[in-house]
């Protein structure tokens, strides 16, 4: 696992550091320290992490502009920050976790197991998903996205009105970010249930769900059952 | 609010004062023939007075005595129709005995022609006049006086002789000083409020203002004793005496509240030298109006001067001092006799009424200022404290101790300790305007020393040539160190920030705070948060009066300079 830990702190970087590796042990490829926004930016276009640590108050300056970025990227983000109060906008833009600060290794751990899905879903959930077009980010309002398909390793959003972006996060890492409404039919395919329509089954077991802009995505079998749960 | 309020304190004083007035008296003609000796027969209405001396009768000067008037004097047919007693009313500062057309009226004490043998008459004396002497047509009134104890402010001993309905001429005269009567209620409320301002505030010009309504009053309540009080004329001298005593400290009272109101320079001498002027009208020498009228004329000229000044040194209210005593300066040089005799008690009620009204209004103003500057103080105190209890800087801290305590149990304890002397300091100094340099250096190290902790290097403040005693504003240079160690990143591992003292000119002290270029970092922005702070502190503890720059140094760095008043 890379990791990119974005902190001016010199102790809490390295305490970041030193709990990360006797938590992740020989799973940790390499932990790498920036302390400036600009170094960040600079590493992450020179290697991508697996998982972002992001401080959002380094230098005196607001973090935001980089988390909106990040999010964007394939890589999960990771906040440990001493303001809370920005925890829910933070969790909103599409973060797996907020630690707050001081923290301890049980609290770094249960985020490390979010990473893993073992630990479940992010504490809140995204309203908005971070999408990269040229150089620039735009938030795409989750409401408007229909379904998700995966892309190899991107995911492609399909929104309500047709339209068609790539995100370069996997679908299995979206899925962590979704809120519930969000929920994965087949292995390549997660949908809106807002916009979900009739569910339909046809030759060979296969069943499809009809969404509202008239999309067909295939249901797996095994997920035939949560799903008609969920369209109740 | 409050002037209406005065207005009805002023309504009820007058209140008990105001009497319904009696008819009309009527004055004995003016000339009269005097003699300057004594004999019985000159009471006699038949006796021959053409030899004697013609003269105005209140111009009438002696000493000692016995000496005669005689007033031939025709009565109006009004006059004796009316169905009420008439007196004839006596104001003279002597003893007497009167005569009606030869009959006997009565006596004031007993004329005599030594001081031993002489028994002191009332100034004032009222004789019942029968109704049957009062007939239309011609009449002489003999009067016969002796002032074997007069004093030297009494020049012209008779001050009235008058015919009217019997006891009429006391209320007139009372009446007379329904005005004054007044201002006694106004002049007493505003000393008693002003002595209870200096005894909370120990304002000394509340001390001055109260002293001149007590001495004016006390000038009021002697004049009008006149009319309230039946006293031998033995007493008028010493009642001139304290009027004139009164009157002048008056005026010097007056005189020294403008002055400390307008924060005049040489005050000691202004007061010493109005005083030595007006001095020689304290000593009986002629008429008591014309010592009265200097006294006056020194204190309202030298009150006016003083204004004058003031005003031209941008006391803009004193502009109010300068019409009013111009006013009652004008008054008294157009219309002395007027203004002694009428209206100088009103005259100068109104005077001390306005400037106590004007002062309690600058008090007013001087409480909101400091209300709010209490008010600002507090909030500054809150919003040091506040800075340390930011999340960012509180919770930085304690995992950066976390970190050590876990890591170096011995430097973990001893950053806990860096902090625990940063937030001790911080609350001993937080609520103060201004605090001793050398605990300010303290509070600067000691947040150094914990940012040292967080950021695993060491800074130092290397302070060069601070005045001992110097006072400055709490966290003045803690902030821009504070400021430093937040926007900047500095690479190696011992950074010194410098702090260097220079007295100026004029007893003032020039801070220069330096801070030495970082690795890659923006310079602090000049107004956030940490700057706008440090402002306010200064201007809390120095007004106006202090200056606070920034910029880059030519190696990169930062460098604040603040010039402040030595305290």
């Amino acid at each position: 696992m890379r990791i990119l830990i974005v902190e001016d702190e010199t102790i809490v970087a390295h305490r970041l550091a030193r709990l990360l590796s006797e938590l992740l042990g020989k799973r940790i490829r390499n932990i790498t320290i920036q302390k400036s926004h600009q170094e960040a930016a600079s590493a992450l276009r020179d290697e991508t992490p697996d998982v972002l640590f992001l401080d959002l108050n380094l230098n005196g300056r607001d973090g935001f502009e980089l988390l909106t970025h990040a999010v964007s990227c394939s890589f999960h983000v990771i906040v440990v920050s001493a303001n809370v109060d920005r925890a829910l906008e933070a969790f909103e833009y599409g973060v797996l976790d907020f630690v707050p600060k001081p923290f301890s290794a049980k609290r770094l751990r249960k985020a490390l197991e979010r990473i893993d899905k073992t630990g479940g879903k992010a504490e809140h959930r995204a309203r908005h998903l971070s999408v990269r077009i040229g150089d620039a980010v735009e938030l795409i309002p989750l409401e408007s996205v229909a379904s998700i398909q995966g892309a190899d390793n991107y995911s492609e959003i399909i929104c309500i009105n047709g339209r068609r972006l790539l995100h370069q996060k996997t679908l299995s890492r979206l899925e962590t970010l979704l809120p519930d409404d969000f929920i994965r039919v087949h292995r390549s395919h997660i949908v809106n249930l807002h916009h979900a329509g009739a569910l339909h089954s046809s030759e060979g077991s296969r069943y499809e769900l009809t969404l509202s802009d008239g999309r067909s995505v295939p249901v797996g079998r095994t997920r035939v059952k949560t799903l008609r749960d969920a369209l109740i | 609010m409050k002037r209406a309020l005065l207005v009805v304190c002023l309504l009820l004083y007058c209140a008990p004062t105001i009497a319904a007035q009696d008819s009309l008296p009527l004055q004995l003609p003016g000339q009269v023939a005097f003699r300057a000796q004594d004999n019985l027969q000159f009471s006699q209405p038949g006796f021959n007075d053409s030899g004697w001396q013609r003269i105005d009768w209140w111009k009438i000067a002696f000493t000692g005595g016995p000496v005669w008037l005689r007033w031939h004097l025709t009565l109006p047919r009004r006059l004796t129709d009316s169905d009420k007693p008439a007196g004839l009313f006596l104001t003279a500062f002597a003893s007497s005995e009167i005569w009606w057309d030869g009959y006997r009226l009565g006596s004031n004490g007993s004329v005599a022609a030594s001081p031993g043998a002489e028994r002191p008459g009332r100034s004032r004396a009222v004789f019942f006049v029968p109704r049957r002497l009062l007939r239309a047509g011609d009449h002489v009134v003999a009067l016969r006086l002796s002032a074997q104890h007069a004093s030297a402010w009494i020049a012209t001993p008779v001050d009235s002789v008058q015919l009217a309905t019997y006891g009429s001429p006391l209320t007139a005269a009372q009446a007379q000083y329904r005005l004054s009567l007044a201002s006694v209620g106004a002049l007493l409320l505003a000393a008693i409020i002003l002595l209870a301002i200096r005894w909370r505030n120990r304002d000394r010009t509340a001390l001055w203002l109260a002293a001149a309504c007590l001495a004016l009053l006390a000038q009021l309540a002697t004049q009008i004793s006149r009319a309230f009080l039946d006293y031998p004329y033995t007493w008028q001298g010493p009642r001139l005496t304290l009027i004139a005593v009164f009157a002048y400290l008056t005026g010097w009272m007056l005189l020294g509240f403008l002055l400390s109101r307008y924060g005049s320079r040489h005050r000691n001498a202004w007061l010493i030298g109005a005083g030595l002027l007006a001095s020689p009208m304290l000593f009986p020498f002629g008429e008591s109006d014309f010592h009265t009228f200097s006294i006056l004329l020194v204190f309202l000229t030298v009150g006016l001067i003083a204004s004058l000044l003031a005003a031209r040194a941008s006391r803009r209210d004193a502009w109010l001092s300068v019409a009013v005593i111009g006013l009652l300066l004008v008054t008294l040089l157009l219309q002395p006799e007027r203004f002694l005799h009428g209206w100088v008690y009103p005259g100068f009620t109104l005077l001390l009424c306005i400037y106590f009204i004007d002062y309690t209004r600058a008090q007013a103003r001087i409480r909101q200022a400091l209300a709010q500057a209490q008010l600002t103080g507090a909030r500054l105190e809150l919003e040091l404290l506040k800075k340390h209890l930011r999340p960012h800087f509180l919770m930085n801290t304690l995992t950066a101790a976390a970190e050590w305590l876990e890591k170096s149990p011995e430097q973990g304890s001893a950053m806990i300790e860096a902090v625990a002397e940063e937030f001790r300091l911080l609350d001993r100094i937080a609520s103060r305007r201004l605090i001793p340099l050398n605990d300010e250096l303290a509070l600067t190290q000691s947040h150094m020393t914990v940012m040292g902790y967080r950021h695993d290097q060491t800074y130092e403040l290397r302070a060069c040539n601070m005045p001992g005693k110097a006072q400055v504003p709490p966290a003045v240079f803690h902030t821009l160190a504070e400021n430093a160690l937040t926007h900047n990143r500095y690479g190696s591992r011992r950074v010194t920030f410098s702090l260097a003292a220079e007295t100026t000119d004029g007893g003032r002290i020039r801070f220069t705070f330096r801070c030495p270029p970082g690795d890659t970092s923006p310079q602090p922005s000049s107004e956030g948060t940490g700057t706008t702070y440090v402002k306010a502190r200064l201007r809390e503890a120095f007004g106006s009066d202090w200056t606070f720059n920034a910029g880059t140094t030519p190696e990169g760095g930062w460098a604040t300079v603040i010039e402040v008043p030595e305290r």
